[in-house]
């Protein structure tokens, strides 16, 4: 990456990059991202994709099995299990998003700051770092959420107290780097606030790891949000989430194995596409890195 | 070596203050009146006052915390509502359990990762490699709790070859009950040692002393087992020492599902009966796992390769 000491904006540069990295080739990546966007569109578009209201109650209808009327079956209550993954999606992916978007920015800012300004500063948030990672990510989530009580803004609360750090230690080294290459030197010397420095040069440069790390904290997110609901420390019913409905139907798995079988294959697909364009990002990061 | 020694087990100082400053705020999260919330309908002045004076709650912050962590120290983490018992005397016996289960787990994940990256690295590229990779890609986001559920339909219920529910009585019976809820955890854990496995290993096949191992006419397999697969067992030390946290997450999962008395399985049954001392002992509890993991593998690191404590880390 050239630097030059002005630079657009950063929104600009990352729609621009977002845009080269989605039309590189590469099989993984493409199947990746068609397959995300398609779970994403799929979820947008629930209602003109099933007939059937999620929530909806249908009574003598309870536990069918798959057929052309209900292409994943009914649930106990009657309700169709392929809307309810369809809705559900819209629910997980929700965890997805919301579950990095806060640790990312809140992390990228800390490191940032940490690394940049160095000193007492940056040992007390290292240190701090070093606490909060002792800790067993799903077990402090499941405490927090314990004591704040079940819902799904409280999981984002807990999982906002507990990732920030994974994002901030990376940026905080990479910010390490990076305040002594040239161009951050050359930004000083013009006299440039510390700020400006900060966030218009040295974070476009070191933020892209963080990106990388957050398409895998994505799938683990979705996974813990999911486990939450099995738990019943989730969002409450009778919301379609896939945790909740694989919870709900783990007492009819020996007759209607299909209520439980579904919502478990929505999470791994989704795992399986947002990790293969992880790789691809990854390995795009790894080559930038190498020029 | 012993400065180094002594310089590691400092570093855990300041963390295990750290944590015990979480584990005690984590009460302080409990919106509106903890004794309230945790006494629900059974509240009376006596008891809201009683739990008060278990938790210091009328003190200062500071003074609170000193009260929690001079208690603590002494073993003293309370009294549990629920079971009319001592939090540690409760906590304490479903250790080991939880201890067997994250070891199992782990000896079943190398066994599962070990092969599968070995095939991978020597066919490096090719359709072999690139199965195992889509294989464990879709493992990723396999959901334990589901895992769980559907081993016990196919593997315990339909097949019978594992029991499903609790922990058996001892000896082999009690590996037996712990396969199903090992291989679980195994499973999720299974592709990361892959992926750090796979690449460690293409790594070392390229280093000199395998080329010169191959050009001194060693036998393939001498060459695989004592050079390559030697050589690439340290970084996967450290990937699982990295992920026990994960590791521990996945038991707490598996212990509910599959009904073990351990740790895990006392955390989530508390919520529902709102056991805050014994949420904070648990979380407590699995954050020191982590620590002393960490802090062996640090040692066995020192034990295993000369260069780690010379280099200064």
């Amino acid at each position: 990456m050239t630097a030059s000491v002005s630079a657009p904006a950063l929104p600009a540069r990352m729609l621009r990059s977002a845009w080269r990295f989605a039309a590189a080739p590469g099989w993984t990546r493409r199947i990746g991202l068609i397959g995300l966007a398609v779970i994403v569109l799929a979820a947008v578009c629930a209602p003109f994709l099933t007939p059937y209201d999620p929530t909806a109650l249908s009574t003598g209808t309870g536990l069918r099995g798959p057929s052309a009327a209900h292409l994943f079956g009914t649930d106990q209550l009657g309700r169709d299990v392929f809307a309810r993954v369809l809705y559900g999606a819209r629910i997980d992916l929700q965890i997805g998003f919301i579950g990095v978007a806060i640790p990312l920015v809140a992390g990228v800012v800390i490191g940032l700051i940490a690394g940049y300004y160095g000193g007492v500063l940056d040992a007390v948030i290292g240190r701090v770092i070093d606490v909060v990672v002792a800790f067993p990510f799903l077990v402090l989530v499941i405490a927090i959420v314990a004591m704040l009580g079940p819902g799904l803004v409280n999981f984002y609360i807990a999982v906002s107290i507990v990732s920030w750090v994974a994002y901030a230690r990376i940026v905080r080294g990479e910010t390490l780097l990076a305040k002594n290459r040239e161009y951050v030197l050359s930004a000083r010397a013009l006299g440039y606030r510390d700020a400006r420095i900060m966030f218009r040069h040295i974070l476009p440069n070191v933020v892209a790891p963080a990106f990388v790390f957050g398409m895998s904290d994505f799938i683990l997110d979705i996974l813990a949000g999911a486990s939450l609901g099995f738990f019943g420390l989730g969002v409450p019913q009778p919301t379609p989430e896939w945790g909740v409905m694989i919870a709900e139907g783990r007492n009819f798995i020996l007759t209607a194995p299909w209520v439980v079988v579904f919502p478990g294959f929505a999470i791994i697909v989704v795992g399986f596409f947002a990790s293969l364009l992880g790789d691809a990002l990854a390995d795009q990061v790894r080559h930038i890195d190498a020029r | 070596m012993i400065r180094y020694l002594t310089g590691r087990f400092l570093q855990i100082v300041p963390v295990l203050f750290g944590v015990s400053v979480i584990v005690f705020a984590l009460v302080h999260l409990i919106p509106g009146d903890p004794a309230v919330s945790m006494l629900g309908s059974r509240a009376t002045p006596e008891l809201v006052a009683r739990i008060h004076r278990q938790f210091s709650l009328d003190l200062p912050i500071w003074a609170q915390y000193g009260n929690w962590v001079a208690n603590a120290l002494q073993g003293n983490f309370g009294i549990s509502f629920f079971y009319q018992a001592d939090v540690w005397s409760i906590t304490l016996p479903r250790v080991p359990l939880t201890l067997l289960l994250i070891a199992f787990s782990t000896v079943l994940a190398l066994a599962i990762a070990i092969p599968f990256a070995t095939i991978a690295a020597f066919r490096r590229g090719g359709l072999v490699d690139q199965g195992v990779r889509l294989l464990f890609t879709a493992t990723l986001g396999m959901p334990s709790f589901w895992l769980a559920i559907i081993f016990s339909l196919v593997l315990g219920v339909r097949l019978k070859l594992f029991p499903i529910a609790g922990a058996g009585s001892g000896g082999l019976d009690t590996i037996g009950h712990l396969t199903l809820p090992a291989l679980t955890i195994a499973l999720s854990i299974a592709p990361i040692l892959v992926r750090a496995l796979r690449s460690s290993l293409i790594e070392v096949m390229q280093s000199d002393f395998v080329t010169t191992g191959r050009a001194a006419g060693l036998r393939s397999r001498t060459v695989i087992v004592s050079y390559v697969l030697r050589n690439s067992m340290l970084p996967l030390v450290t990937v699982l020492s990295v992920n026990v946290g994960w590791l521990i997450g996945g038991t707490v999962i598996v212990e509910q599902i599959f009904g073990l008395p351990g740790v895990g399985s006392l955390l989530i049954g508390s919520i529902s009966s709102r056991d805050y001392a014994i949420i904070q002992l648990v979380t407590l509890v699995l954050a020191l796992i982590v620590i002393v993991v960490n802090l062996l593998t640090d040692l066995a690191y020192v034990a295993l390769d000369p260069r780690v404590s010379l280099t200064g880390r």
